[in-house]
This record gives structure tokens, sequence and C-alpha cells, in this order.
């Protein structure tokens, strides 16, 4: 029974190893390359073990500078649309109130509308009127749409159990709405709101269909990619992607890493107690 | 001449067709502590949650110093609450919760010093002021409560429900705490509470609500011994409560024909209302009556048969059943022999002041409760 239960463990183990493996190889396939020193147009066989790539990263001019656009979209529509995306989540888990189901509605929608029809609907709109030529804010305003959605959702779940007394409380201590928002709601939900903003600047980085529809002349770092990918694959690509990659990694790292201290820290005080 | 630091007039409060509040009005004095009893649901934390401004009364004023605050926002009324689960704000120490209120009023971040630590002083939490509410314990984080909202010197100060969460032994602490630090600051407390004992305690007069409305309003002795009725007098402490009917009236006593068959003869009171054939009830609280073999000819008397004895200490406490199945409470001083036992014919019999007579019928007659933990507290 022990002997079974042991080799039951092990295959799950290796189970579990072989899932990983499958989700991990695709981005170890990408840093390694990022070190490949291709022969040809080419960076997909590998050749030789090099640092030149890393060392000029910024080597490729429109492969940077459609980075360049790309992080500036996505600094311009997560700010956006966390603003917007929180005070919607708030409104919804704050107050009951006619219509709040159908809000509801709307928020789920984009996420399940495929994702070709809302970049061909979002286009057919854009062109039917003359205030906006495609471009940067049309690209910005596309994003926006389809964040809002991820931030609002995400907020509210990560608010779900507010205490709204508090603010009750800070009100009765003389607080203005004003203050009681600044100094009561703002800073315990801001964990939350940061979570969104990530995902929200994530998606913005990496949306490429409904941006291929909206983005006219402008290209985004997806963009650039997918067009040069017919004429030739420079390992910058690589570079830049894995740069992309330990940042975000290291932000995550950084979040738990300070959420689980906060969480020592309390579970520890209550235990002294 | 006392001052009224709050003035309720003709306050009610509806949702939809559910009346919460029904035309209350009370003034509560400076310095008084007040509480509002009632079981859940009465109106009580409606009331009070008027009198901080979080509801709007749907009729009526509520009075601060004489200035109609009903339009007032919360945060402009010179009042603060104690929230039943504190509600103290997480991300901050004790001495920020503090020290929140002053800060808000834009006073000197000196003076917010000077007096959030004297505040910590009053509820003896000095030296925990750098720690986050989740390093204490229930009862430290109430005294935090206390001191956040008494740091602002209120014109009152409303309590909701503040002990409920409290086990019991920590519960009694803080009731002579309350009371301690209230004496100190001399501040109004409004104390919301659905536990009557707490209330007789604490409290120098109590309004007792029911569904809304403001049944009685007196002092913790004048609720007790002369309830207005019988609402009052079945959910302060325990009474035995007699259905009947006046048969005569001489101007100081009352003859009332019971339920059960007995005829008894109750002194009056200040009540003049009851005329012959009114329907009454004869409370009869259970240390005021004696068990006894048989009546004497010049007392009133109830006959039944002892079902219960029970031992408690200082106290003994008889059940009594009587012919048609109503049951009545006794407690007796636990010295004196009782000269039955369970099983025997037995009688109550009570001096001439020790009935006292209410209008209308009870839902159940008999004890209002046996409960010991009730009695106990109520005594």
């Amino acid at each position: 029974m022990r002997k079974r239960s042991k080799i039951a463990r092990w295959a799950l183990n290796i189970y579990a190893g072989m899932g990983m493996f499958y989700l991990f190889v695709p981005i170890l396939f990408i840093v390694a390359f990022s070190f490949n020193k291709p022969r040809g147009n080419y960076n997909i066989v590998w050749q030789s073990f090099t640092f030149d790539n890393w060392l000029s990263p910024f080597s490729e001019r429109s492969l940077t500078a459609a980075l360049w656009v790309s992080l500036r979209i996505g600094a311009v529509s997560t700010i956006v649309s966390t603003i917007l995306g929180s005070l919607i989540a708030i409104a919804l888990s704050r107050y009951k109130f006619r219509g709040s189901e159908g809000i509801n509605l709307f928020l789920v929608l984009p996420l399940t509308t495929p994702e070709i029809v809302l970049g061909s609907s979002l286009a057919t709109l854009f062109l039917g009127q003359n205030f906006i030529n495609f471009g940067f804010v049309t690209i910005v305003i596309a994003h926006i749409m389809f964040q809002v959605s991820f931030v609002a959702l995400t907020v509210r779940a990560r608010i779900r159990g507010f205490d709204w007394t508090l603010e009750q409380a800070a009100q009765d201590l003389g607080a203005s709405p004003w203050r009681t928002f600044w100094r009561v709601t703002f800073p315990l939900i801001l964990p939350g709101i940061l979570a969104a903003g990530l995902l929200a600047f994530a998606l913005s980085i990496d949306d490429f269909i409904i941006t291929f529809f909206n983005a006219g002349s402008t290209v985004t770092f997806p963009l650039q990619i997918y067009g040069a990918a017919r004429v030739r694959i420079p390992p910058q690509i690589n570079v830049l992607a894995s740069m992309i990659l330990f940042a975000s990694v290291a932000i995550l790292l950084v979040g738990t890493i300070s959420g689980a201290r906060r969480q020592a820290s309390m579970l520890g005080s209550r235990n002294t107690k | 001449m006392r001052k009224d630091v709050i003035e309720l007039d003709h306050l009610s409060k509806c949702y939809g067709d559910y009346v919460a509040v029904n035309d209350v009005n009370f003034a509560i004095a400076s310095g008084e502590f007040f509480a509002m009893l009632g079981p859940s649901g009465c109106g009580k934390t409606t009331t009070l949650k008027m009198i901080a401004g979080f509801e709007q009364p749907t009729s009526g004023r509520v009075v601060l110093d004489g200035v109609d605050v009903s339009a007032v926002p919360p945060y402009k009324r010179n009042v603060n609450t104690v929230f039943q689960q504190y509600v103290l704000f997480p991300h901050m120490s004790v001495f920020d919760n503090v020290a929140f209120g002053p800060r808000s009023r834009k006073t000197k971040e000196s003076d917010v010093r000077r007096s959030v630590m004297e505040m910590l002083e009053v509820v003896r939490l000095v030296d925990f002021a750098p720690r986050k509410p989740s390093q204490l314990s229930g009862g430290q984080q109430q005294r935090v409560a206390l001191a956040r909202a008494l740091v602002n010197y209120p014109r009152a100060l409303l309590l909701d429900e503040p002990l409920a969460a409290l086990d019991l032994k920590l519960r009694e602490a803080m009731q002579i705490e309350l009371k301690r630090i209230q004496r100190e600051v001399g501040i109004s407390f409004v104390f919301v509470t659905h536990d009557q004992g707490e209330a007789l305690t604490m409290s120098d007069r109590i309004a007792v609500m029911s569904q809304g409305v403001v049944e009685q309003i007196g002092t913790p002795s004048e609720i007790y011994r002369s309830p207005a009725t019988l609402f009052v007098a079945g959910f302060i402490g325990s009474a035995n409560l007699l259905p009947g009917v006046v048969t005569s009236t001489d101007g100081v006593d009352l003859v009332v024909k019971l339920e059960i068959g007995s005829t008894v003869k109750v002194a009056k009171g200040d009540n003049d209302n009851f005329v012959v054939g009114s329907k009454v009830s004869v409370m009869l609280r259970p240390e005021r009556i004696r068990p006894t073999s048989s009546i004497p000819a010049n007392g009133e008397g109830i006959e039944g048969i002892l079902t219960d004895l029970v031992f408690q200490g200082p106290t003994a406490r008889l059940i009594l059943r009587l012919a048609n199945g109503t049951e009545l409470i006794c407690i007796t001083d636990a010295w004196r022999d009782t000269p039955v036992q369970p099983g025997d014919r037995t009688s109550v019999t009570w001096e001439r002041d020790c009935g006292y007579v209410l209008a209308g019928w009870p839902d159940r007659a008999g004890a209002t409760t046996t409960n010991v933990d009730q009695i106990e507290a109520a005594l």
C-alpha cells in the first residue's frame, strides 16, 4: 500500500514536471536564441553562442522604434483604462443600483467577443468618421476598450469583501469624502489596482489582432515582428522579448515577496499574542 | 438647568413600506450615559445612524446643541461613533488611527501628538501606539476605537453594540472601563445594546424600543420596577405575567380576577387608567414572591404545584405549575429554608405592594423566561 502510494506520487511529480516543461520550453527557446549567432537572415537554427546580440540590443532601428511605440501606447492606455476600470469596480462593489447587473454583462462582453470581430468593427467605426486618422490615437482607444474590462473585473475581484464601513468610520471622524478616499479607500485597494494595471499593460504590449485593424501606418512591436518575419528574423527580437520577459518576472517577484512578507509579519504578530 | 445635547424630534425612518423607526422623541442631556435597548430589528441602530448622519430621517429632526443637523453630512457633525466591529483602519498604526480625526480637522501636528498620547493614556494603550490593529486583541482594538472617537472631544459619543464582539469576561471588564472613561471625559454616551443586563448596569437612563417605537424611557430602576408596557416588563429581567380583569377599584387598590380563577388585590400605583372591566396583567417579579405551604389570611396568593427547585448559591429558583399549566418562577434567598419540596402543593404569596398592574394581556401567561442566565443578569 505504502509502496503503491510512493509510486503514485512519483508518477504525479513526473506528470507535473512534464506539464511545466511543456509550458516553459517556448520561453526557454526565446531566451536561448537571444544568444545565438545566426547565419543569414533567420535566427531559427542554432549555430554558436555569442553575447553580441545582448551588447547591441537596439541595433535593429525599426524594431527598437516599434518597441518604443508599443511602450508609449501601453503607458497611455494603461493609465486611462486603470483609472476608468477601477472607478467602475468601486462603483459596482460599493453600490447596488438599477442596471448594475447589465453593466456586468457589458464588462464580460469584450472578453468573450472574438478579437477579430472587435478589431474589425472598431475599424469600421473609425472609418465612418472624419475626426481621427488611424494611428497612435486609434490604437490607444482600441486598447483602452478591452483593458477597461480586464481592469474592472480584476479590481472588483480584489476588493470583494472590502469593508465599506471603513469609509463611514473615516467620515464619522470628520474626513471629507475626498480625504476619505485618498487616506482610507485608495491605500487599501491600491494593490488590486496595481495588479490590474500590470495586467492591462501586458495586454496592450501583447495585442496583435485588434491593433492590426486599427493601426494605420503606425507600427507596434508585435506588428513589426510579424511584418519583418517574412524577410528576416534578427536575434534582437529575442533579446528585446527576453528583456520584456525578465522585466515582468522581476515585477512579479517583487510583488509576491513583498506580499508574502506583509502576510508573514501579520501572522507572526498574531502568533505572539 | 440641565442642557440637552441631542434632541430627537418626531424622528421616523421608513424603508419602502417598512417602518424602521416610528416617531421617536427624546433628549439626551450633557454628560449622560444613555442606552437604547431592544431586540434586534427594533430600530435602535437605525436611530443611532440617523444621529451620526449615516441615515437620513424620512421625517422629523435631529437636533444637536440646538441646531437642526438632519441634512448635515456625518463629517460635519460633532458626534463620533464606536462601531460594533471597531472598523479600525488596518493600514495605519494605532497612533495614526487615533490621530485621524484631529488631522482631518487640520490640527497642528504637535497638538495632534499631544492629544493622541493623552487619549491613549486614558484607554491605557500608550505602549501600543506603533502597532497595527491586527496585532491587538479584541479588547485592545475596542479601546483604540474608543480613543479614536474620544480624541475629537465630540458632543456625544455613539456606541453601536460595542461590547457584542467580546467574550463574557472581557465584556464585564469593558463595562466598568467604559463607565470610568465616560466619567473621566464627561462626554454624553449614547449606547445601543440588546443586552438588558448591560443597559441596567451602565446607563443613567434607558430608552426601551420595540418595532421602531420607544416603549419607555427612564432610569434603570424605574424601568425595572414600573415598566410602562407588557413588552418592557418581559424584556427587562424576568416577570410573571398573569392576565385578568379588574372587578373593582377603591382608589388605592385594584381587585383583579385572574384568568387562572383566583382573585387578587394589587396596589394601583400611578396608573389611573384602569376601570372595572379593564383587561390587565398582574406582574410579579420572581424575587418579590415567596413560596409557602398555605396562603396567609391577610396576604395575596396563588396556588399550584412545585415542579422544580434549583439551588444556585445565593438564591434558589423555584418553578411552580398552576392548575391551567401556567408556569410561575420564584427566586428566594437560599439561606432561608424552603417550606416545600418538588411535587408538593405550594402557594406563592406576596406583600400588598409587590404586585404591579399593566394594561393588556400577554401573548403567553406566566413567567416570561425561565432561563437562569437571563435572570441572573437582570439581578
